[in-house]
């Protein structure tokens, strides 16, 4: 943790766009720069995120994502320990969870849409989620 | 006047590095059923860290001029923001709790057991580097609260340090049209309001 510590503490470092598991809040979170957002829910799964000043759309959270990941992406996709996961993978199955338990509406398919094409853009991948 | 601008510089300097990611571990709260009365929560640091190990520091400054009710603790951050007055708010100042997140937070299915605290501040801190500090108070956009995550102990009760539940994580929301001191479409992003 040391050396963590010492990057951390770092308040000049350059922001990497980076996804990442926060285990307490059990929430991937993918945002481009590193700014004061506002989060809008979409539903139960998906959150986005953006720029307080421009609102622009910056990112997204995926939400609830261990229960997901183990009984959703790992044994849909055949993922082995130690692999990565692209989060375009993680958003289309976000979406067809939801579309099987509700009929989605015209603006939670778009909230969908321009999240995939940011995880598609930036190709987005989490670390392996023991990691 | 140059004097005393200049000995607020050196003072602020002398924060230690490092210092803004040593959080307390504890903060004060309403309690979720007598608003009256205060609570401790935990405050959990995890997730705060990882996201400054990766570059990450507006979590860390939400949580610092949001939650805990100060400015966070880094170099010239007094200096720069010398002649911003306004207040902050602490989560001690949360006008409304609602229980239930409508959505699975880890081993609970569909978060009943997480509170939500809403907030709302005038100012805050942003991440924003310049020459003097890499702090600067600006003021909230209308139309906008804060809205501070829990994860209760236990479904009801004290674990054995007294303290009622976990803080798990922050962000800023839409306001409701209607109801501006509320989170928009809390009717059903929420199971149930407290208070």
């Amino acid at each position: 943790m040391g050396h963590d510590r010492m990057r951390a503490s770092d308040l000049h470092a350059q922001y990497v766009p980076t996804a990442l598991y926060y285990a307490d809040a059990d929430t991937v979170e993918y945002v481009r720069r590193d700014v004061p957002c506002i989060h809008r829910r979409i539903d139960g799964i998906l959150t986005l995120a953006f720029d307080l000043h421009t609102r622009e759309l910056i990112g997204f959270r995926v939400k609830g994502f261990r229960n997901f990941f183990i009984n959703h992406l790992k044994p849909r996709h055949k993922m082995l320990d130690g692999d990565f996961i692209a989060l375009v993978s993680v958003i289309e199955e976000a979406f067809q969870l939801v579309g099987d338990k509700v009929c989605p509406n015209e603006e939670s398919i778009e909230a969908y849409r321009r999240a995939r094409k940011i995880a598609h853009d930036d190709r987005v991948a989490l670390e392996p989620l023991a990691a | 006047m140059a004097t005393s601008a200049k000995a607020s510089v050196v003072t602020d300097i002398r924060v230690g590095v490092g210092e803004w990611l040593r959080f307390p571990d504890s903060v004060l709260a309403p309690n979720p059923s007598d608003p009256s009365k205060l609570c401790m929560l935990r405050l959990s640091h995890a997730d705060t860290c990882k996201a400054a190990i990766a570059g990450r520091r507006q979590p860390a400054f939400d949580l610092w001029s949001m939650v805990v009710g100060c400015a966070p603790p880094v170099p010239g951050v007094d200096f720069r923001n010398r002649d911003v007055s306004g207040k902050l708010v602490s989560l001690s100042g949360a006008h409304a709790c609602f229980r239930g997140i409508e959505r699975p937070l880890a081993e609970d299915d569909d978060g009943r057991d997480v509170l939500a605290y809403v907030l709302r501040p005038h100012f805050f801190y942003e991440y924003d580097p310049n020459m003097v500090s890499v702090a600067s108070k600006i003021p909230v956009p209308r139309g906008l609260v804060f809205v501070v995550y829990v994860r209760l102990t236990e479904s009801r009760g004290l674990d054995q340090s007294g303290m009622v539940g976990t803080i798990t994580h922050w962000s800023f929301v839409e306001a409701d049209a209607n109801d501006p001191k509320l989170p928009v479409n809390h009717a059903s992003r929420y199971r149930a309001r407290l208070w």
